[in-house]
């Protein structure tokens, strides 16, 4: 009787046991919820970017298991970034890259680097609109750079950072123009719109996104636009290029996992994100809702995209003379 | 009225003299950045104003405590409060270590363990029966979860068991 | 006329079933996550995301409003209750409301603020529905120097909080400018004393400063004072614990003024209801005639703020519904979740979309008066968590700020800081400088600064800037009378207390 208890009392342990320990050993990833860090807090476009995907993922039942969104915001990002970085080989946590996964670490003001990660899509790309108010007396771009020439720092140009991607296609203009602006930070893309509308500055940078219902109301002007072709849903904003500035820049957003993460593991969430791609869903609630330029790059070219944009972060910093 | 216990004006002037270091801090960590940046304001600007006005505060209260000691009653008009009776430190002591101790074990044992760690002990040093601080350190973590990694989803740290 | 028939065609949308099953899930979400300290309304509705999508962008955008409005109502409990700020915008009801609360007036703290909030809520909707369009005007026609000079104004309030001592009320506010200023400066992108912390590249954090400094300063003191401390009410009948007629008497213009300000404030994008509440607490104390009531319970002291923070809330709604642009982090949430829709919110919003327009309209009343309801029925039942033995509620207290504050940003570092200024505002309290002050300026501190920089970036460092447009003009005159009024008041004070004490 005595030893027949013992024998269950054993037998439920080490049941227990293999329950509890079961995931870690040899379970088919993914076995339990995957974090999706977003670095940056509620509302921001890496935060929709994540939950865009958690849902779609969810909904068109790519992965077995959620993909829970978790905040950690702080520092532009390097508190959430490095927190996935200290998850080394851990393959449940999932972090969107945006701008400031290569321009953070650049300022210094991060402990890694952008290639330190484990690449897994490259989703979309973002392109920016040089912009004026409606009741503004410059009518194209030419106008601009005319009275720019003649009084350098008269005209005002509103971003949303004091090393960001406004800045460098701000400073990609000066130098393609040969002129020099006055370039005011306001923290945000939102602040510089609602102080171009107020008539505080002369000139914003905006995401086709955030632009779109500003043009068709007629409160905004488009003077032109740094994607190498003109965009499908704005085919009377011209290109920098066109207007014989050479002023081309692209935003990047993508996902990456921890450092060192095993690679059954980058495939099966890579394959999640391909496939995730390509529904119609996807295209219709992301790219298209954010008016964006869908990539759907795998690991390897994302990797490279990863690294090519690095370099030219780096390069416009010097050129900025922001980093040495 | 209530007129300053002995230690009072003693405390008040090291506050003010600690306050007076950290003004020198701020000024001297300020003036490592830049104070102008051509015609406007730096970084450097606002931090090295806000150091000396601190200092200044930290003048004028030393400066409010003399007065105060040699005129016998405190500067100003009243009291806003009725006065605290006297400190108990063992008991605020116990209490920030044990609330110390539970924050460093956030990330060893797990959130709810360490909550219920803090409410057992807190409940006894305050005085409660066994049988209330128990309830309480089982109760209220449970309820944390429920609301917190349950329904709000919120990824709370948890231990070696699972939770 | 036509506005009243789009907002009956508005109502006619509420109405239907799914809307309206939208707005009390919203309310009563709301009420709890207010209720904690650490998640706002922000997080809370990019949590529901998933759940409302299943909805349609109509009854999604009403739950998002009955999120957001129970949070501003919600965050008074905790401060009232324990002085912990269920929201950032509660911060000021702490200070009177918990001390109406060690009084036994928990009961009529709470319900002032219910139907103060109330009030501010409707009147705001009132405002919103009439005036939208032309408001927009007012809100574009700030820029940075019309912000600088407003902040400035309103950081000269601080004078009225400064408590017996200037000094130390002028020191406290100081280190909440300092703290206001760490993390990465915004136009150089260079850190300013991060002390190699990442966490502190973002600045420093109200929410865990707030709950330290008020919250868990106050779980010590509490202790310290012993079983002295506790006030609670007897009888728990709802009659007996809502507003006296005297109290209503004592907080009609707080409420009026305080739904005016917040409704200002929180209609320019990036002040928000945090400064509402705290500029309109200050404005109170500066335009009472018993000034030195405030802190030691004056229902006024509840009753503005709270009517703020929510006409704050409402006012948020309007560059986000006028112009597309949202002003606030909650609003900036609602935007995201719209887009997901494929309803892209800008200024047409009103033309193309008009009964979704006037649906969020409509349910704003509707969530007032279900948020006014629920928190005065439910007024007992919250003040008679005050009658649990201290040995209960004082550590639930401290681990309720705990698990609150480590919500906020999913970190451990933000639970130290909290109990850093947890200390901190124990040994300020004991040392009798004021906690109001360093909170004041820690939320306005370095928006002030900025502004001040990049207004004299715009005029190329010239401080003409600041005198040759009107609004900040008007600005700068109102604080020097400001300034200068109490100093002059102060000495007439003083002169008449010599006078009675040479008299006795």
């Amino acid at each position: 009787m005595r030893t027949h208890r013992y024998a269950v009392l054993a037998l439920a342990v080490v049941v227990g046991l293999i329950g509890w320990a079961g995931p870690v050993l040899g379970q088919a990833f993914p076995s339990r919820a995957i974090e999706f860090v977003v670095p940056f807090g509620a509302g921001g476009g890496s935060d929709i970017l994540a939950r865009a995907i958690a849902k779609v993922i969810a909904e068109e039942k790519l992965l077995p298991v959620p993909l829970v969104v978790s905040n950690r915001a702080g520092g532009s990002g390097a508190v959430g970034w490095s927190y996935v970085l200290s998850k080394k080989g851990d393959p449940y946590f999932l972090t969107t890259v945006s701008g400031s996964y290569w321009t953070t670490p650049l300022l210094g003001l991060a402990p890694f680097k952008p290639t330190d990660f484990t690449p897994v899509a490259g989703i979309a790309l973002d392109t920016f609109f040089f912009v004026v108010r409606a009741e503004s007396t410059y009518r194209t771009l030419r106008d601009i750079v005319e009275v720019a020439r003649k009084s350098p720092e008269l005209i005002t140009v509103g971003g949303s950072a004091a090393a960001s991607d406004d800045r460098v296609s701000t400073a990609l203009l000066e130098r393609a123009a040969g002129i020099k602006f006055n370039y005011i930070v306001f923290g945000g893309s939102g602040p510089a719109l609602t102080n171009l509308l107020g008539g505080h500055i002369s000139t914003t940078w905006l995401n086709p996104g955030e632009g779109l219902e500003q043009i068709r109301a007629g409160k905004v002007r488009a003077l032109a636009v740094t994607s190498t072709e003109r965009l499908k849903a704005f085919p009377n904003v011209p290109t920098f290029k066109e207007l014989g500035y050479d002023v081309v820049w692209e935003q990047y957003r993508g996902v990456a996992m921890a450092p060192a993460v095993p690679p059954d593991a980058v495939k099966v969430m890579s394959d999640a994100f391909q496939r995730m791609c390509r529904t119609q869903r996807w295209q219709k609630e992301y790219i298209e809702a954010n008016l964006l330029v869908s990539i759907c790059q795998g690991p390897e070219a994302w990797g490279k995209t990863i690294e090519a944009v690095s370099e030219r972060y780096v390069r416009m910093f010097r050129e900025l003379a922001i980093i040495k | 009225m209530s007129l300053p216990r002995p230690g009072r004006v003693l405390w008040d002037r090291l506050a003010a003299l600690l306050l007076l270091a950290f003004a020198v801090y701020i000024v001297a960590v300020a003036r490592q950045l830049t104070y102008m940046q051509g015609r406007v304001p730096g970084p450097g600007f606002a931090p090295f104003w806000i150091g000396v006005g601190l200092g200044v505060a930290a003048l004028a209260i030393l400066a409010g405590s003399w007065r105060e000691a040699r005129s016998g009653r405190p500067a100003g008009v009243q009291p806003e409060e009725e006065p605290l009776p006297p400190a108990r430190p063992l008991t605020l002591v116990a209490i920030g270590a044990v609330t110390i101790a539970a924050v460093v074990l956030i990330e060893r044992v797990g959130m709810l363990t360490a909550l219920a760690l803090v409410l057992l002990a807190l409940g006894r040093i305050l005085g409660g029966s066994w049988r209330a601080a128990v309830l309480t350190a089982i109760g209220l973590p449970l309820f944390f979860y429920l609301l917190f990694a349950l329904w709000l989803k919120v990824p709370l740290p948890r231990g070696p068991w699972g939770f | 006329m036509e506005t009243l028939r789009l907002l009956g065609e508005g109502f006619a949308v509420v109405v239907q079933p799914l809307n309206l099953a939208a707005a009390v899930a919203g309310v009563l979400v709301g009420q709890l996550v207010g209720v904690l300290p650490g998640i706002g309304p922000a997080s809370t509705i990019a949590i529901l995301l998933p759940v409302t999508l299943s909805l349609n962008a109509t009854a999604a955008m009403i739950m998002f409003i009955g999120i957001y409005y129970g949070a501003m109502y919600g965050g008074t409990i905790t401060s009232v209750l324990f002085r912990i700020p269920g929201e950032s915008a509660s911060v000021m009801t702490t200070i009177d409301g918990y001390a109406m609360a060690r009084r036994g007036r928990a009961g009529p703290a709470l319900g002032i603020a219910a139907f103060g909030s109330f009030i501010a809520g409707t009147l705001g909707v009132i405002a919103l529905m009439l005036l939208a369009p032309s408001l927009a005007r007012v809100a574009l026609a700030f820029g940075p120097p019309e912000y600088a000079t407003l902040l400035l104004l309103s950081l000269s309030l601080i004078v009225y909080l400064t408590g017996r001592n200037p000094a130390k009320g002028a020191a406290a506010a100081l280190l909440g400018l300092w703290l206001s200023v760490v993390g990465v400066d915004l136009i150089t992108a260079k850190p300013r004393f991060t002390f190699g912390q990442l966490n502190l590249l973002s600045g420093v954090e109200f929410v865990p400063v707030a709950v330290g400094l008020f919250g868990l300063a106050e779980v010590l003191l509490s202790v310290q004072r012993g079983a002295a401390g506790a006030g609670v009410t007897a009888d728990l009948r709802l009659r007996a614990v809502l507003p006296t007629v005297a109290d209503w008497l004592a907080s009609r213009w707080a409420i009026l003024r305080g739904t005016l300000i917040g409704f200002f404030v929180g209609m320019l994008p990036g002040a928000g209801a945090t400064a509402a509440s705290m500029i309109s607490y200050a404005t109170e104390k500066r335009f009472s005639r018993h000034p030195e009531r405030f802190g030691t319970g004056a229902i006024e002291g509840v009753a503005a703020p709270e009517s703020a923070n929510n006409a704050a809330a409402v006012g948020a709604m309007v560059p986000l519904l006028t112009l597309g642009i949202p002003g606030s982090a909650t609003t900036a949430v609602m935007l995201g979740g719209l887009l997901i829709f494929g309803l892209r919110p800008g200024p047409l919003l009103f033309q193309e979309h008009a009964p979704f327009v006037w649906g969020i309209i409509a349910s704003m009343y509707v969530s007032n008066v279900l948020l006014v309801l629920l928190n005065v029925f439910a007024i007992p039942a919250f003040v008679a968590v005050l009658r649990l033995p201290r040995a209960v509620l004082l550590p639930s207290i401290a681990a309720l700020a705990i698990i609150g504050v480590y919500s906020l940003e999913n970190s451990v570092f933000e639970v130290w800081m909290a109990l850093l200024f947890g200390g901190l505002g124990y040994l300020m309290h004991r040392l009798e400088y004021p906690p109001a002050p360093l909170v004041l300026a820690l939320v306005l501190g370095n928006t002030f600064e900025e502004t001040v920089r990049q207004s004299l970036q715009i005029s190329h460092g010239s401080l003409a800037i600041f005198a040759t447009r009107p609004l900040a003009a008007a600005f700068l005159v109102l604080t020097v009378v400001l300034i200068a009024l109490p100093v002059v008041a102060q000495r007439r004070q003083v002169r008449r207390l010599r006078a009675v004490r040479k008299a006795t």
